[in-house]
């Protein structure tokens, strides 16, 4: 009965991939984002139907400012790329940089909320709460599903770089910080669309 | 923990040692990166200057950003997410159909709700 | 980490002991697949039993005009709980469970890709069940119909909460299912198994769960709106503060729509299956089978807004869907062809596998011509919400999905159980059920066209829909006197000797080429596939079984768990919470207990993803005592 593991074995390159199971995980990933792409994609079908059923509330338009979106925009984007830079560390076996661009991808993911909640805070300041009209309802949804899946990220990725400092690189972390990354990559490219046409084609009407 | 249920595995594990040869392979996916992750900061920006100039009319911002948002979600599914990585391609088709369904969706709930 | 290896290892050896405790243990921790379908089978059986005493509840209301059995508003309780129950909690985990059963074997693999989201998927799907039909017993069950459509839906009362949050609950691990045979079937095929030599239940299983992989989420979404309109006072489906209800019809359909063909598929590959077995013959047609199925699939998720014609959508769209729906038949009639042809000639065994099989082909062609009545759009305005309807689907629904789930019971429970059922008493069953559904269900077009419309408590005298109606509610009791003689057959089973034979039909599939009972790592050497049929080609070329592709080794085995239990327990705790918040004034008792019980299932998973624990392995000493399987 063998159930040690030894990190000696791996070898740069895919160590993500040296076991069925690290295959299976990253496929069964994908999957899953496949199926979330349908997810947001009735989210924002939703909020396209509804965003000019205002109710004489606050519209997209009287709403939305550019800066606070670009800053959410770049901030997401560079923790894509660090994420992406962790995945590469791992593949090198670099256990310090890989712990560290992971951790700068968390901080990262938790400024963006911080501004998300600023952001929403600030939009009930203005007179739009979550019950004022069919457009805020549809807008605080898809946007906070979003904020969600950043949250549930946020915690996965801390999770894995607690379990690393356990126990290092070996086969079972591997595949575990390769589609963490995954799905903090998925995360940004709903964003894409999201500050694309959530927020600035609201803004242009 | 050792996996012995196909032998496969066994094959794919042997990878060559880091050689010099691999020190330049990672140096141009590092490469890779950072121009992907630049063009797509480059798409962002087009994309608020678009909309923010008095210039350019919505009629044509609108399309256009839409077009730049499409582009940089490709950049990030091949180059981040390691779509060009070989025997990816289930990941390619299951990402695809994803999306063309999530098309379907959204063209419907944005044409096909009367009021 | 080596304790935690030694502890799985003695958990296993204590869950061969027989007291009950251990035994009850052992299933509640499972994640072996074959026992998940045991599971999964008696989760669906359970809920078929409760959503057939339901139909037999409506029937009887129905039998006579102004009949006073129910009343209206349990009448509308009875409607919903049927159509809701027998899709998402019988015909689904049943076909799961059918899945979980043969799908690994088929493909030579030792276990599913992903044993512990397995377990969860079906602990989930049975907390979402129990909670739903708790209902029942608080503050009255859902009564908005299976569709749920608003206002009415947002309108109802309570137990519309407990429809949407435990349809939640199940459909994650429905979801969590399908990726895990997509995974399994892509992943784990053994070597030789190319895609085109699968066997043809899992190329169903794969077209199958993709679907689900992509009309779940719809539904969530659908749910999550629903949920906070009714519990967050949301505007979503709010006409007075801009809501839309077509939003909802839209995304239900999106995920409605491929839902049917999420049930007939799995019973079309079961079709596949089981008459070349019984017919002697290879499937006729392999790869334009393959090809009508993915077509299937896929022109199944455009056609959704076809449950929307009499909407108002426009002549445009309406068109769209209704050429992309007779689309289907196309496919669909390719399938019914080749069945055909693959029994021409055979030397066909009337096993009652087989005749459910056999009868499965007109009933469901039945239903498939009047679901291309019902796709041209200006006689759907005729049809629309009549029994016409209610006999169109049931048509497809019990004359293809049950029919095909019937002949797959019969034709898997050797493996599942090691024992055969009853041939006499299936055969009774298979006959009474037949009648009864052809009794109930025909009548019902022509009720429909007399202009009966669906969801009605009662009806008129002097209308001219009492004897169809009577003749409808017989035809329930016959379905039901099946269903009783079924059980009395698995009763009887249970007690016979394990069988002898591990290839009671003479399978073509690798299912078959297993020891009797499997072990629990299915194939002590994985097999080489050289053949489509592959253990039926090995039999013909005179060899005993399949030639081995790799040495006698250690088996890597995952370990039990009560996770899985423990996390659909926490989310079923939370959702009860959520569902209490009509019955209180302040929101905070609800909301706490929604809160503890979320955070509850999130620290139970972040334990589990934190736990170091790779499985065990079972050596080959312990191995080579038992029945090797693959090299006997």
């Amino acid at each position: 009965m063998q159930t040690e593991v030894n990190p000696s074995k791996l070898t740069p390159g895919h160590p993500e991939k040296s076991t069925l199971e690290g295959r299976n995980k990253i496929l069964g990933v994908w999957f899953f984002l496949g199926g979330e792409c349908v997810l947001f994609a009735s989210l924002m079908g939703t909020y396209l139907g509804l965003r000019g059923s205002t109710a004489g509330g606050l519209s997209p338009q009287e709403l939305f400012g550019f800066e606070l979106v670009l800053v959410m925009t770049i901030i997401l984007l560079v923790s894509s790329l660090t994420s992406v830079i962790g995945v590469l560390a791992l593949q090198r076996l670099d256990y310090a940089k890989m712990q560290l661009w992971f951790g700068i991808t968390v901080l990262l993911g938790l400024a963006f909320l911080a501004c998300e909640i600023y952001e929403f805070v600030e939009y009930v300041h203005l007179g739009l709460g979550y019950t004022t009209s069919a457009f805020s309802s549809a807008f605080y949804t898809m946007v906070g599903f979003h904020g969600a899946h950043v949250l549930f990220g946020v915690g996965w990725i801390a999770a894995l770089i607690f379990r690393a400092t356990r126990i290092g690189i070996d086969e079972t972390n591997a595949p575990k910080f390769y589609v963490a990354s995954l799905y903090w990559h998925f995360i940004d490219v709903v964003w894409v669309f999201i500050f694309t046409i959530v927020y600035l084609m609201g803004m242009v009407g | 923990m050792v996996d012995s249920n196909l032998e496969k595995d066994v094959r794919q594990r042997t990878t060559i040692p880091a050689s010099i040869k691999e020190e330049q392979q990672h140096r141009q996916t590092y490469k890779k990166l950072i121009v992907s992750f630049i063009l797509m900061m480059v798409f962002t920006l087009c994309s608020f200057y678009a909309v923010l100039s008095e210039s350019i009319p919505a009629s044509f911002a609108a399309p256009f950003i839409v077009a730049l948002a499409i582009l940089q979600v490709i950049l990030q599914l091949v180059i981040f997410m390691h779509l060009d990585d070989k025997g990816s391609g289930y990941q390619a088709i299951i990402i695809s159909f994803g999306l063309i369904f999530a098309l379907a969706v959204v063209a419907c709930l944005l044409f096909l709700i009367w009021w | 980490m080596s304790n935690q290896a030694v502890q799985t290892q003695t958990s296993y050896a204590t869950s061969s002991s027989s007291g009950f405790w251990s035994t009850l243990w052992e299933w509640l921790t499972t994640v072996d697949h074959k026992k998940i379908a045991i599971l999964y089978l008696l989760g669906g059986g359970f809920f078929f039993i409760l959503g057939g005493i339901e139909a037999v509840l409506i029937r009887i209301q129905l039998i006579y005009p102004e009949f006073d059995f129910v009343s209206g508003s349990t009448f509308n309780e009875l409607i919903t709980m049927h159509g809701t129950t027998m899709i998402f909690l019988a015909a689904m985990p049943i076909i799961i469970g059918l899945m979980n059963a043969a799908v690994p074997l088929q493909i030579g693999a030792r276990d599913v890709a992903f044993p512990f989201i397995n377990a969860l998927g079906f602990w989930l799907f049975l907390f979402g069940g129990l909670l739903l039909n708790l209902s029942w017993l608080i503050g009255g069950a859902p009564d908005a119909g299976w569709t749920a459509y608003v206002p009415l839906a947002t309108q109802a009362g309570s137990g519309l909460d407990f429809y949407l949050i435990g349809l939640q609950i199940a459909g994650f691990g429905t979801l969590m299912g399908g990726i895990n045979f997509l995974v399994t079937i892509i992943n784990m095929r053994a070597p030789g198994m190319t895609l085109m030599r699968m066997p043809f239940f899992t190329w169903n299983t794969l077209i199958t769960s993709a679907l689900i992989l992509f009309a779940f989420p719809a539904l969530t979404v659908a749910i999550f709106l629903m949920m906070f309109d009714r519990i967050f006072g949301a505007n979503f489906f709010d006409v007075s503060s801009g809501g839309n209800v077509i939003i909802w019809q839209h995304l239900f359909w999106i995920f409605g729509h491929p839902e049917v063909y999420i049930l007939i598929l799995p019973a079309f590959g079961i079709l596949s299956d089981v008459i070349p077995t019984f017919a002697k013959k290879r499937l006729f047609g392999y790869s334009v089978m393959v090809f009508a199925t993915v077509l299937i699939g896929f022109l199944g998720y455009m056609v959704w807004a076809h449950h929307m014609f009499t909407v108002g959508l426009g002549p445009v769209a309406n068109s769209l869907f209704a050429v992309a729906t007779m689309t289907i038949a196309v496919p669909t009639g390719i399938k019914i062809f080749n069945w055909l042809f693959t029994m021409w000639g055979g030397r066909i065994q009337f096993t009652t596998a087989n005749m459910f099989a056999i009868a499965f082909i007109p009933s469901f062609l039945i239903g498939g011509v009047t679901g291309i009545m019902v796709s041209v759009p200006p006689a759907d305005y005729q049809y629309h919400d009549t029994y016409f309807v209610v006999a169109h689907f049931h048509y497809t629904i019990v004359g293809g999905t049950v029919l095909g789930i019937f002949a797959g019971l019969f034709y898997w429970w050797p493996k599942m159980f090691n024992r055969k059922l009853n041939e006499t008493l299936g055969k009774w069953t298979f006959w009474l059920f037949l009648i009864g559904f052809h009794l109930t269900f025909f009548i019902q077009h022509f009720l429909g066209l007399w202009g009966m419309p669906r969801r009605v408590f009662t009806y008129l005298d002097g209308l001219g829909l009492n004897t169809g109606n009577f003749i409808s509610t017989i035809g329930a009791f016959f379905m039901t006197a099946a269903v009783i003689i079924f059980l009395v057959n698995i009763v009887i089973t249970a007690r016979k000797d394990v069988l002898t034979d591990s290839d009671p039909w003479d399978g073509r599939t690798l299912e078959w080429s297993t020891p009797i009972p499997t072990p629990v790592y299915n194939f002590a050497q994985i097999p080489r596939v050289r053949a489509k049929d592959a253990f039926w080609e090995e039999k013909m070329a005179g060899n005993k079984n399949l030639p081995p592709a790799e040495p006698l080794g250690p088996i890597h085995m995952p370990s039990p768990s009560f996770k899985p239990f423990l996390m659909s327990f926490w989310l079923f705790v939370s959702g009860f919470g959520f569902c209490l918040h009509s019955f209180f004034e302040s929101n905070v008792i609800p909301f706490t207990i929604g809160a503890i019980g979320l955070v509850l299932f999130f620290a139970t998973m972040l334990a589990h993803s934190l736990q170091y624990d790779s499985g065990y392995h079972i050596d080959p000493k312990d191995i080579e005592g038992q029945n090797k399987g693959v090299d006997a």
